[in-house]
């Protein structure tokens, strides 16, 4: 039996030695693995594609002015551009799932045939609307969970817009060189917003309202303060604040700021910003880089 | 230069011994507590061997644990991974070392507290002297037979078939780790195993009874406040 014990010994220290072995080369020799969770308009295969469009003189008459669009979605993606494409009113591809529901789309006219409404309503799937530059756009886009992206550039022409995200997700901005718009709005509940101004000049002057209960507003501003005035208005309930821009002056403490760019007052374009933050936070900085997306018109 | 050779072949007889020694304490400590026991304290172990064990003993087992932890952690990522976008498992990494370093000092203050509570039943209930970092040392060798966990953890970590395996070796060296506490406060204070048993294990089950019985009992009295008292 004294023999047998540091034979014990020895094999009582070789377990501790394939222990810490096993524990060192276990997760890269034998991996487990789980099988893997596909969500059909994810994976992007067994995709359909379907092509919508209004265009004047095919199916808008003349005596259209403005366009009011209505637009809803339960999960996915809404991505906006503008194009001056002659002619082109809305054109609509909407990607989803062989086996989710189509979207479902109706125009009408009101306004004495001046205002052309277009309801586009979609369970799950990625929505992309090009706009045209011919006519005043305005609208309604309520999305429960998922991402609004929109570039409004020189073929902009908007008269108000509401994004608004009601359970989870983001919006994101681009304003470009010559936009056009009064007032663009974000409403989200538990998510972020991302603006990102990059122009030389606007058309006209405009406002950008953004609220956040829960989430994240960061703002990258890159303009000509000799042309344009951006003044960003924030508040943070919970959470901090942080300006670092030095073409923007003003208050800044943890919860709240008011800036504007140098040359504000006389700049002839003016662009307001105001983000309410509930919880989460809000940044403010020169942007490192022009920011596209989408397909170039 | 003879006596330089003479001198080196005399430390590696010395060092061989030495392991060959540490091999029988270990070894004895699985096969004959009793006697082994008694050898450790008449050759006045230090205090680093046990503390050393306990620190290999409770790292490797913790390490294996953490190990299968990971992979599971990313055999569920990678399963969800069409939802997430392929997230980098860095942040587990991070996670996975606070584990291990939380549950290595949770390891050394139980062994701290429960070898003061064996200590303070056996001096102030039995009336025997004894010394505490004696139990201390002897409670370190107790826990070796934590590498059965070890073995039980890699098979069940190698083929999930192997569980019954698993079990039965964390049952027995649970068993046996309760039965090594007693010997070792049996030899340091010189109790009967009676008595031993009831400080190494009676005595640290009775007072976690009621620090769990109170701990509930105050979580209920804080809920009922919440509800109004309803319930």
């Amino acid at each position: 039996m004294t023999a047998a014990r540091p034979v014990f010994g020895g094999i009582l220290l070789a377990i501790l030695l394939v222990g810490a072995i096993y524990a060192a080369i276990s997760p890269m020799l034998q991996p487990i693995s789980f099988p893997r969770l596909n969500l059909p308009w994810l994976d992007g295969k067994d995709n359909v594609a379907r092509f919508y469009s209004l265009a004047r003189g095919a199916n808008v008459s003349d005596t259209v002015k403005s366009v009011n669009l209505n637009v809803t979605m339960k999960f996915g993606g809404i991505n906006v551009l503008f194009s001056n494409k002659p002619n082109i009113v809305c054109s609509v591809v909407f990607q989803h799932a062989a086996n989710a529901s189509e979207l479902q789309a109706n125009y009408s006219t009101s306004n004495g045939g001046q205002t052309l409404n277009i309801d586009l309503h979609a369970e799950t799937g990625s929505l992309n609307l090009t706009l045209g530059k011919d006519y005043e756009y305005g609208g309604d886009f309520d999305l429960k969970i998922g991402a609004v992206m929109m570039e409004a550039g020189q073929y902009s022409n908007i008269s108000r817009m509401a994004f608004s995200i009601k359970y989870f997700g983001g919006v994101i901005l681009v304003i470009g060189s010559g936009a056009a718009f009064d007032q663009l709005d974000a409403k989200i509940n538990n998510g972020g917003m991302q603006l990102t101004i990059n122009a030389e000049n606007l058309k006209r002057a405009g406002e950008i309202n953004a609220d956040i209960s829960v989430g994240g507003f960061a703002a990258t501003v890159d303009v000509d303060t000799d042309n344009i005035g951006v003044s960003l208005n924030s508040t943070v309930d919970i959470g901090g604040l942080t300006v670092t821009h030095s073409d923007f002056h003003g208050s800044v403490s943890a919860r709240d700021c008011s800036v504007k760019t140098t040359g504000y007052d006389s700049a002839s374009k003016k662009l307001d910003v105001k983000a309410a933050v509930g919880l989460g936070g809000g940044t403010l900085q020169k942007s490192v880089a022009s920011q596209s997306f989408g397909v170039n018109p | 230069m003879e006596t330089s050779k003479v001198g080196s072949t005399d430390s590696g007889v010395k060092a061989g011994w030495s392991v060959s020694r540490f091999l029988t304490r270990i070894g004895g400590v699985f096969l004959a507590p009793d006697a082994t026991f008694k050898q450790i304290i008449s050759e006045k172990i230090g205090f680093w061997e046990p503390f050393l064990l306990v620190l290999l003993l409770v790292g490797v087992q913790i390490a294996v644990a953490a190990s299968f932890c990971f992979r599971i952690m990313a055999a569920i990522l990678d399963s969800v991974s069409s939802l997430t976008g392929g997230v980098t498992l860095g942040f587990l990494n991070v996670m996975l070392a606070i584990m291990f370093t939380v549950m290595i000092i949770g390891a050394l203050v139980l062994w701290f507290v429960v070898a003061v509570i064996a200590h303070l039943i056996a001096r102030f209930v039995f009336r025997r002297k004894g010394s505490f970092v004696q139990l201390m040392k002897l409670y370190g060798y107790s826990i070796i037979p934590c590498s059965l966990q070890i073995l039980g953890l890699v098979l069940v970590g190698m083929s999930w078939v192997l569980w019954p395996f698993s079990v039965f070796f964390h049952i027995v060296a649970t068993f046996w780790i309760v039965v090594l506490m007693a010997v070792a406060v049996k030899h340091t204070y010189d109790l009967d195993i009676g008595k031993a048993f009831i400080s190494s294990f009676i005595g640290p089950m009775t007072l976690w009874l009621i620090a769990i019985g109170t701990a509930w009992a105050w979580m209920w009295l804080i809920m009922r406040s919440f509800t109004g008292g309803i319930g």
